[in-house]
C-alpha cells in the first residue's frame, strides 16, 4: 500500500532553556499512516503536538527519534517537496511583496517551469478570489485574505499531497466553504490531504481519516465513518412505560426527553446485553431500540477526556 | 540556481525598498561635500578632511546595511517566513546562500552609490581621485561580503538584538586583528586602506585582487559554519 504519510515511533522532545533542564516530550512514538488520496484530519487539543507533527513532516524541525515518509519518501528529501503544498498556522509571507510577486516567488522556489508561472498565478488567484488584491501588498491583507494567498501558494504546484495546518483559522463562512471545495477538488485531482483543524464539523465532512491526539500519543486513528458508527445503543421508552425508563436510566450515558415525553436513553452496549436479558426489553412494546451514531464532536471530547 | 537568486532578489527588493536607505545615503554623500566648506579651519588641507569622512562614512554604510541582515533573518525565522520559504523545494544552505548574495548586493550597491557620490564631490572639489583612492573605496565595497558572512552566522541562531550586537563586535574585532595580520582569514583591516588612500600611496592591483580573494574565502568559510548550524536547528 502507498503512504501520503508514515510516521514510525515518531518522537519530538524539546529541551528547556539553560537554566531549565526539564524537557517536554511534543510527540511520544507517534506511529501514523495515511494511504494515498485521502484526506486527513488531525485533531487534538491545544499543545496536543499536531503542529510539532507537521514542522516534522515539512522538515522543518528535527525529530528527537523515530521516522517519518512523506508520499514514500523519506522525509527532508527536496526532489519530494515539489510535489507538496504546505500551509502553516498563521501564515506570514513578508508585508514587503504584493500578492502577485509572493506567488511568483513561491513558483521559482517550488521550480515551476518558467512559461507557466504567469498562467498558474492567475489561476490560483481565481480559485481563492484574489485576483482584484493581486497588486497589493501582502502586509496590508487581513487574516483571512492572508490565508487565501497561503491557500494559493500551497496548491500553486498541483501538489500530490496538501498540508494544511489550521487552514480554517481566519476564514469567513464563505470563504472556509471555499477552502472545503478546494480541498474537494484536490482530493478529486487524485492529491492526499493532511488537515489539522478544531472546526469538527467541517473535519466529519471532508476527512476520510481521523487522527486524535494529546500530549503527543495517539489517542485513535482510523477511518472517519468507523470511528463515529457506534455510540451505543439509543433506547426510546413510552412516556407510560416509566418503571422500565427509571431502571434504564440508572446505567444511561446520556438521556433527554422527547417533546412527546418520551425518554431517550443512550447505553453502552454491555449494559443494553445486560438490562435486556433482566428485563426482556427486546419484547416490551413500549420500547424503541436502534444503533446509535456518534458525532465526531462526541467522539473527539470522549477521547481526549480519557487519561493518557 | 534560481532558488538562490529568487531568495537574493526578495531581499534586495525589501532593503531597497525602504525610502530611509536612500536619505541616509544622501545624508551620506552631503556630509562628504560639506567638509570642503572647512578649508579655513583646516588650513587648507579640507581635502584630506573629505577623504578621511568619505572613507568612514563608506565603510559606515557598508556595516550597517550588513547589520541589517541581523535584523531579517531572525524576524524571518520568528514570523514563519522562512518556514514557507523551506517547507519548498528550497535547501537550508541554498537559503543562507541566498541571503549572503542578497545582502551583498544590497552593500555593494549603497557604498558604491555613496562611493560614486564622494567621487563625484571629489573631481568637482579637488580634480580626478588618485587610482589608490579609488582602489580602497573598492575594498570597502568588498568587505561588504565577510562582514555579511559574519552577521549571517550570528543571525542564524540568535535573536535580532544579540545578533546585531555580537555581530558588531565581531566586525569591529575583525578590522582590530591586523596584529595578525597574514595569520588569519578572517582580517577585515585588508580593506581598510584609509591611510594609503588618505597619502597616496601606492595600493597595488594585486593587492586588490588578494584582497578580493580573501573576501570570496571568508564569506565561504563563514557560511559553511552557519549552514552546519542552521541545518542542526529547528525552524
Amino acid at each position: 500500500m502507498k503512504y501520503a504519510v508514515r510516521t514510525e515511533d515518531l518522537t519530538k522532545k524539546y529541551r528547556g532553556s539553560l537554566f531549565n533542564k526539564s524537557e517536554v516530550v511534543a510527540l511520544d512514538h507517534l506511529n501514523i499512516e495515511v494511504p494515498t488520496g485521502s484526506v486527513f484530519g488531525f485533531l487534538g487539543p491545544n499543545g496536543a503536538g499536531k503542529t510539532t507533527t507537521i514542522r516534522c513532516l515539512m522538515d522543518l524541525i528535527r525529530p528527537s527519534a523515530g521516522k517519518a515518509w512523506v508520499l514514500d519518501t523519506p522525509v527532508g528529501n527536496l526532489n519530494i517537496k515539489e510535489e507538496i503544498g504546505f500551509l502553516p498556522d498563521s501564515p506570514s509571507f513578508g508585508g514587503h511583496l504584493t500578492a502577485n510577486e509572493f506567488l511568483n516567488l513561491s513558483a521559482k522556489l517550488l521550480k515551476l517551469p518558467r512559461h507557466e508561472i504567469k498562467a498558474r498565478v492567475e489561476e490560483v488567484l481565481e480559485i481563492v478570489e484574489m485576483k482584484d488584491y493581486k497588486k497589493s501588498k501582502l502586509g496590508g491583507f487581513s487574516r483571512g485574505m492572508t490565508q487565501r494567498i497561503g491557500i494559493a501558494q500551497a496548491i500553486l504546484n498541483r501538489p500530490r499531497l496538501l498540508v494544511l495546518d489550521e487552514p480554517l483559522v481566519g476564514l469567513d463562512p464563505h470563504g472556509r466553504k471555499d477552502l472545503i471545495s478546494i480541498v474537494n477538488k484536490q482530493k478529486e485531482r487524485g492529491s492526499s490531504i493532511f488537515f489539522c483543524s478544531h472546526i469538527l464539523s467541517d473535519v466529519e465532512k471532508i476527512c476520510d481519516y481521523v487522527g486524535i491526539l494529546k500530549k503527543g500519543n495517539l489517542l485513535a486513528f482510523g477511518k472517519t465513518e468507523e470511528l463515529t458508527a457506534d455510540s451505543g445503543m439509543i433506547v426510546t421508552v413510552d412516556q407510560s412505560d416509566q418503571e422500565t425508563a427509571q431502571k434504564l436510566m440508572m446505567e444511561a450515558t446520556e438521556s433527554k426527553k422527547d417533546a412527546s415525553g418520551n425518554r431517550i436513553i443512550t447505553l453502552e452496549h454491555d449494559a443494553w446485553e445486560k438490562l435486556n436479558n433482566e428485563l426482556g426489553l427486546s419484547e416490551k412494546d413500549t420500547v424503541k431500540v436502534e444503533h446509535g451514531h456518534n458525532s465526531l464532536e462526541n467522539f473527539f471530547f470522549k477521547t481526549v477526556q480519557k487519561e493518557v | 540556481m534560481d532558488e538562490v537568486f529568487a531568495i537574493a532578489s526578495s531581499l534586495w527588493k525589501r532593503l531597497l525598498g525602504v525610502k530611509v536607505v536612500y536619505f541616509l545615503t544622501a545624508c551620506a554623500i552631503t556630509l562628504i561635500a560639506i567638509t570642503n566648506l572647512y578649508d579655513v579651519l583646516m588650513i587648507g588641507e579640507n581635502r584630506a578632511l573629505m577623504v578621511d569622512t568619505g572613507m568612514m562614512l563608506v565603510t559606515a554604510a557598508a556595516m550597517l546595511t550588513v547589520i541589517s541582515l541581523a535584523f531579517d533573518i531572525p524576524k524571518e525565522l520568528q514570523s514563519g517566513v522562512a518556514s514557507v520559504l523551506l517547507a519548498k523545494p528550497l535547501g537550508r544552505t541554498h537559503y543562507l546562500i541566498g541571503k549572503l548574495m542578497g545582502i551583498s548586493w544590497v552593500g555593494i550597491f549603497i557604498t558604491g552609490l555613496i562611493s560614486i557620490g564622494f567621487m563625484v564631490i571629489y573631481s568637482i572639489s579637488h580634480g580626478a581621485p588618485s587610482q589608490n583612492l579609488v582602489k580602497a573605496l573598492v575594498l570597502i565595497c568588498l568587505s561588504v561580503v565577510p562582514m555579511a558572512s559574519v552577521v549571517l552566522l550570528f543571525s542564524s541562531f540568535l535573536n535580532e538584538a544579540v545578533a546585531a550586537t555580537i555581530s558588531t563586535v565581531a566586525i569591529w574585532m575583525g578590522y582590530m586583528l591586523f596584529t595578525l595580520k597574514g595569520f588569519t582569514l578572517y582580517d577585515l583591516s585588508i580593506f581598510n586602506m584609509g591611510a594609503e588612500a588618505f597619502y597616496d600611496y601606492e595600493i597595488s592591483t594585486f593587492f586588490v585582487v588578494k584582497a578580493a580573494f580573501s573576501a570570496v574565502l571568508t564569506g565561504i568559510s563563514f557560511l559553511c559554519i552557519t549552514s552546519f548550524i542552521f541545518n542542526k536547528r529547528d525552524l
